[in-house]
C-alpha cells in the first residue's frame, strides 16, 4: 500500500491523501473513492475513519481519496473566509480531474458522512463521472410509519404521559425538572438543512437514470430522522431503484461512529457493498 | 502549505510544511506537537490558525501526525509513547532539514505538550518550548479519559440497552481509540513534575483554566530556573467534558499569547 499527500486545484490551494493498493492488489476497473469532509473535520475524519477505511479498501484493492474542502483541514480557502459550501462541487469536480489525469481513473465512488453526506449527494447528481455513491447519515424523509414508531410508545405508555405532564406542571410552576431515568443528551442533532422532498426525489431519478449504486447508512442516533429499515423506499415509493438502492441502519452506533467496533462494521459494511458493485 | 510524508520508509509520517509569508528571510522554526486520540481531532483547526499566524509572522511551520495517529503510517493500536518521543526528534530534523532553519522552537498541545518536554531533541538546541494545557501527569490524564469513556458507553447505551464494551486482548478502548497495553503503560509513566531535564532552556506555560497540576508543573519549572513565562488564558478547552469530544477548539486569545512569545512582538 502507498500513501501520498497531493496539492491540486486550479490555485493549488486543495490537499488531499491519495491511498494505493499494492501492485499485486489493485483490481482493474474499479473506482477510485472519494472521501468527503464530515463537517469541518479534516481528510482524517472522525476518529480516523477515513483513514482506516482507505486502507482496508487497499487491501481489498481500491484505490481512495480523502480530501479537504477549501477552507477546511489543510485546504486554504482562495476566497480568504473559511469553508464555503457553494465551492464543493468545484473542488470535488478538481479533484476528480486529477485522479483522471494522474492515474487514468475513469470511474468514482463518493463518500460522506453528515454534511459530508449532503455534499456527495450534490456532487454524484451533478458529476457523471460519479458511479456510485454512500451517504452516511445522509438525508431522511418521514413516513406515516416513521411517525407512528416515533410518537405512539410515548402516547401508549402511561407512566412516560404521566412523567410528561408532571414536567409540564413543574415547568409551569418553576420547579426544577430531575428526571433520574435519563442521562441529560445533548439536543443538537440539526446537521443540516434538509432540501425539499420534491428535490430531492428529482435528484434521485437522475441518479437512477445514470445507474447510479446507491448506499445509505443511518446510526441509531438518527433514529430522530430514520427509525425503520424500509423508510428510505416508502418515502420514495415512486422510484423504482432497479436494484440499485441498499439501505442500513447500525441501530448501536452514534453518529459519528465513535466506537472503535462500530466503526469497523461500517467498514466493512461499506466494502461489502462496493465488492458487490464491482467484484 | 506543503503536504508531505517524510521519516523511514517502514514509518511514514505524515506533515504539513508552512514556509513563511513574509519577505524577510527567516532563520526561525517552529515544530507543533498534536495532542492524542479525540483531542487531537478537536485541535487541529486551532493549531492550523497557530500555524497561519507564525508564518505571517515570519516563521518556518510544521505540523506533522506521530506515527499511528493521523495520515500517518501505523494503526492506532501501533502507537506508543516512545515511538512519538522519537517521531518529535524527526519532525524536527525535517523541519530543519526542508526549511533550514536554524533556530527552532516546540509548540506542545496537551499530551502534545508532554512529548515536547521530553523528546530526545537535545542535539537540535530547541530555543523555546510552548506548553499548552500540558498533560502533566500521564495517570491522572488516563483516569479523566476513563472516565469519559464509561459516560460515553452510557450514553450509548440510550440507543442500544445491550451496549458493552468490546474487549481485545492486550488492548484497552478509550474514546474511539484502541491503545495498547504499551501505550497505556506508557501514558501512565508521563510524569512532568519528574523530569529535570526538558527539550528546551526557556519553558513558557499557558493554560486555559487553573488546576492544582498546573501549578505545581509552574513551581517545578521555576524551581529549575527553566520557566519564562506563565499565563492563565480562559478559552474553551474543557478537556474533561463529554459533550466537547467533538468540538472545535477555539482558542483566538491563547494562540495570539503563543504566537507573540514565538515571534517576540
Amino acid at each position: 500500500m502507498r500513501e501520498r499527500a497531493i496539492t491540486f486545484g486550479k490555485e493549488k490551494n486543495l490537499v488531499g491523501v491519495l491511498t494505493e493498493p499494492d501492485v499485486n492488489k489493485r483490481l482493474k476497473e474499479t473506482p477510485c473513492v472519494l472521501m468527503l469532509n464530515a463537517g469541518i473535520l479534516h481528510h482524517v475524519g472522525p476518529f480516523r475513519l477515513h483513514v482506516d477505511m482507505a486502507r482496508h479498501l487497499a487491501e481489498q484493492g481500491y484505490m481512495s481519496f480523502r480530501l479537504d474542502m477549501a477552507g477546511i483541514g489543510d485546504s486554504l480557502s482562495v476566497k480568504g473566509a473559511g469553508y464555503d459550501e457553494d465551492s464543493v462541487i468545484d473542488d470535488v469536480g478538481m479533484a476528480i480531474d486529477e485522479l483522471q489525469r494522474k492515474k487514468e481513473i475513469t470511474d468514482f465512488v463518493i463518500m460522506g458522512l453528515c454534511t459530508g453526506a449532503a455534499n456527495a449527494h450534490k456532487v454524484a447528481v451533478v458529476d457523471g463521472r460519479v458511479k456510485s455513491a454512500a451517504f452516511l447519515g445522509g438525508y431522511a424523509y418521514p413516513t406515516w410509519r416513521f411517525y407512528i414508531k416515533r410518537y405512539l410508545p410515548a402516547v401508549m405508555d402511561p407512566l412516560r404521559v404521566k412523567n410528561a405532564l408532571l414536567r409540564m406542571v413543574r415547568r409551569v410552576f418553576g420547579k426544577p425538572v430531575n428526571d433520574k431515568q435519563s442521562i441529560e443528551m445533548p439536543e443538537d442533532f440539526g446537521w443540516w438543512e434538509l432540501p425539499a422532498k420534491n428535490e430531492v426525489h428529482g435528484d434521485l431519478v437522475k441518479l437512477v437514470d445514470r445507474g447510479v449504486d446507491l448506499l445509505y447508512i443511518y446510526s441509531g442516533e438518527e433514529s430522530e430522522v430514520y427509525n425503520y429499515q424500509g423508510q428510505f423506499q416508502q418515502a420514495f415509493s415512486s422510484i423504482d431503484f432497479n436494484g440499485k438502492l441498499k439501505v442500513i441502519i447500525n441501530e448501536e452506533a452514534d453518529h459519528t461512529y465513535i466506537m472503535a467496533e462500530d466503526r469497523d462494521r461500517l467498514i466493512s459494511q461499506l466494502t461489502s457493498w462496493l465488492n458487490k458493485c464491482y467484484k | 502549505m506543503h503536504p508531505f510524508y517524510f521519516g523511514n520508509s517502514d514509518k511514514q509520517l505524515y506533515g504539513v510544511y508552512n514556509p513563511p509569508r513574509s519577505n524577510d528571510l527567516s532563520d526561525a522554526g517552529v515544530l507543533l506537537c498534536y495532542p492524542m486520540a479525540q483531542e487531537y481531532m478537536r485541535c487541529h483547526w486551532a493549531n492550523r490558525q497557530l500555524v497561519n499566524r507564525l508564518s505571517r509572522a515570519g516563521m518556518h511551520c510544521m505540523r506533522f501526525d506521530y506515527y499511528g495517529s493521523g495520515d500517518s503510517a501505523g494503526m492506532t493500536s501501533d502507537a506508543d509513547i516512545a515511538q512519538w518521543q522519537s517521531d518529535v526528534n524527526t519532525g524536527l530534523t525535517e523541519l530543519k532539514d526542508i526549511s533550514g532553519a536554524s533556530k527552532v522552537s516546540l509548540v506542545g498541545l496537551r499530551l502534545g505538550a508532554a512529548m515536547a518536554a521530553t523528546a530526545p531533541v537535545k542535539s537540535h538546541r530547541v530555543r523555546k518550548l510552548v506548553l499548552w494545557d500540558p498533560v502533566v501527569s500521564g495517570s491522572l490524564y488516563l483516569d479523566s479519559l476513563r472516565e469519559m469513556h464509561k459516560s460515553l458507553l452510557d450514553r450509548l447505551k440510550l440507543l442500544h440497552k445491550n451496549r458493552k464494551q468490546q474487549h481485545l486482548h492486550g488492548m484497552e478502548e478509550i474514546i474511539g481509540f484502541r491503545c495498547s497495553d504499551r501505550m497505556i503503560a506508557g501514558i501512565n509513566s508521563i510524569n512532568l513534575l519528574e523530569i529535570t531535564e526538558f527539550s528546551a532552556a526557556e519553558i513558557f506555560l499557558f493554560v486555559s483554566e487553573q488546576r492544582p497540576e498546573y501549578e505545581q508543573l509552574r513551581e517545578h519549572l521555576q524551581s529549575l530556573g527553566l520557566l519564562k513565562d506563565y499565563q492563565i488564558i480562559s478559552s474553551a478547552g474543557e478537556w474533561n467534558n463529554l459533550y466537547k469530544v467533538e468540538d472545535a477548539l477555539i482558542a483566538s486569545e491563547m494562540i495570539t499569547i503563543i504566537n507573540n512569545e514565538l515571534t517576540g512582538k
